[in-house]
């Protein structure tokens, strides 16, 4: 059974710590939900667990079966079954959906194996249609003038056909109306299995009435302060994250900010005296 | 200048050499003047090894042509290829240059479309030691339309040059331009681009597009887009982004399990697609593109 392992990660950028010895494990079958408030850190720790370079690993460590990934390269990471639904999915011109999707699952065949085409090409036809992508999906630019919604049910129909086993989705409901909402939680649905883990990161309760969590983790400040069942989503809709602050005596989130003063430019420019 | 033997075998293909012209009974050929003026079913393929040739591909009122055309050789080439499409006239030009890596290539590329007439160019310029293109087009009548997707490839010291000047005297004239440009090694390539429309030439289109892709450290690229607009009812939109591979696309085809180079060479086969398509089904697609990929790959093993 799949089994991802977060154990006391901490993280930096530019020399600045962003999460703060995160702890957190996902097994087969489970559904795991993170909330949090903006710039706490949740797409930090998806980017990070997919090997983003653009961090740095300070201590802790990253387990997929046991065995740790924080030297594997991105690619090699999603080989050995890691999935992540990007919040903004990349455009890529000139690539054809199809073609991608098809050197993507050819990339995880073993050495003497061979893609059958023909029975892909179904498969690939039948996932979009179950999302509702349209029939000319697969000679369409990968990304290309899709919607913000195309893009994110484009994710899914990646995450279904490559098959991992554990999948990050990053605020996948966001730029998706309530229809698709509930065709993208309903097809994310259908593939949970004893052999998926599941970890959808979100702000709101929308996604989750439809793709169901066993666990809710709520990040602040980098760090998990709060782990529980359904009933945190429903408090958090109502009332935020302040009386989980205040319980956790968490200071107020602050947004740094500097200041610049802008001198007198406007005296310069006008003269002394004119407003 | 001997030729390979897959130009010799191409039965088909209109040949040009210094010495010889074969198939050249429908055609005019007389002081060095290659002229096609007739229409064609299907697409016509004219292969071009001279040192020097001047072309004149003349499109008849409401006719249509399809012309591939393989500009092969070594050293010094300099061709002039003149096109001039009359009322209502549609024309589709494929144009491969694939030369020997010494090749020092000089091109002059005019195109003149009356009323209501239709270009549409494919112009794929691969790995000569020095490339100079003059493109020129004048769309002199109302309702002429242009359209032309450029991939110019360099590798090595290899530089290229490209003048490109589109004026618009017509109007509801509408004038598209793709370039697509890929740098290897230490390679230079420099775009001068410029769209015209005149006064009082309303409803017209003009628009530039640039793409340029660094993949060599040495490699640079520079694109000039300009536009000189004197009416006030038109579209007009130029860009120009050149740049490495970027990290977020490379991150994103990385997460799906791509390696480095499958990702790199996914990336560069976003820009040559449109010509891929274009010449897929000519005589010579296959080898030219066989050749390119293993420029290419060689390029990506550097």
């Amino acid at each position: 059974m799949a089994r991802l392992e977060i154990r006391n990660l901490v993280v930096s950028v530019e020399g600045k710590i962003i999460l703060n010895g995160i702890n957190l494990n996902v097994d087969g079958g489970e559904t795991h939900a993170i909330m949090g408030p903006n710039g706490t850190g949740k797409s930090t720790l998806a980017a990070i667990v997919m090997g983003h370079p653009k961090y740095k690993i300070e201590s802790g460590d990253i387990l997929l079966n046991g065995e740790s990934i924080i030297n594997s390269t991105v690619d090699e990471r999603s080989r050995k079954g890691l999935f992540l639904a990007m919040q903004n999915p990349v455009e890529v011109p000139g690539v054809t959906t199809f073609d991608f999707v098809k050197t993507a699952v050819s990339a995880r065949l073993e050495k003497d194996q061979r893609l059958r085409v023909g029975k892909f090409i179904f498969q690939f036809e039948d996932a979009a249609k179950a999302l509702k992508m349209g029939s000319n999906l697969s000679e369409r630019y990968l990304n290309q003038g899709f919607s913000g919604g195309e893009k994110k049910r484009n994710e899914i129909l990646q995450m279904a056909l490559l098959k991992p086993q554990i999948a990050i989705l990053d605020e996948i409901d966001s730029g998706l109306d309530v229809d698709m909402l509930k065709l993208v939680g309903e097809n994310v649905t259908k593939m949970k299995s004893q052999t998926l883990g599941l970890i959808l990161i979100t702000h709101y309760q929308r996604l989750l009435d439809y793709i169901v969590p066993d666990y809710v983790h709520i990040m602040i400040k980098g760090d998990i302060v709060k782990t529980g069942g359904k009933e945190l989503i429903k408090k958090i809709d109502n009332e935020g994250y302040d009386w989980l602050k205040t319980e956790l005596g968490i200071d107020e989130l602050e947004e740094k900010t500097t200041q610049y003063s802008l001198g007198n430019c406007a005296n310069s420019l006008f003269g002394e005296g004119h407003h | 200048m001997k030729l390979p033997k897959y130009l010799e075998k191409l039965s088909e293909a209109l040949l040009i050499t210094d010495e010889v012209v074969f198939n050249r009974s429908r055609h005019d050929f007389e002081s060095g003047v290659f002229t096609i003026s007739e229409t064609f079913d299907g697409t016509t393929s004219v292969v071009c090894a001279a040192k020097s040739a001047k072309l004149k591909i003349k499109v008849e009122t409401a006719q249509s042509t399809e012309l591939a055309l393989f500009i092969y050789g070594f050293g010094r080439i300099e061709l002039d290829i003149e096109v001039e499409l009359e009322m209502n006239a549609n024309a589709k030009l494929i144009i491969t240059s694939l030369t020997g890596k010494d090749a020092k290539l000089k091109i002059l590329k005019t195109q003149k479309l009356s009323l209501g007439a239709n270009l549409d160019v494919h112009l794929g310029l691969f790995f000569a030691k020095k490339l100079e293109l003059l493109d020129r087009v004048s769309l002199e009548r109302d309702n002429a339309s242009f359209i032309q997707n450029l991939l110019n490839i360099t590798a090595h010291k290899d530089s290229s040059f490209v003048r490109q000047s589109v004026e618009h005297f017509g109007v509801n004239t509408i004038s598209n331009l793709d370039n697509n440009l890929i740098a290897l090694g230490a390679s230079s390539i420099a775009f001068d681009v410029s769209g015209h429309i005149a006064k009082g030439k309303h409803g017209s289109e003009c628009v530039q597009k640039n793409r340029g892709l660094l993949l060599g450290e040495m490699s640079m690229i520079k694109v000039d887009p300009k536009l000189l607009i004197d009416e006030y009812d038109v579209v007009a939109e130029h860009g120009a982004a050149i740049g490495q591979i970027n990290d977020d696309e490379l991150f994103y085809l990385l997460s799906r399990g791509l390696s480095l180079a499958q990702a790199r060479r996914l990336i560069v086969s976003g820009y040559l697609s449109s010509y891929y398509d274009a010449i897929a089904l000519l005589p010579l697609g296959e080898m030219i593109k066989n050749r390119i990929e293993k420029i290419l790959e060689g390029a990506d093993s550097q």
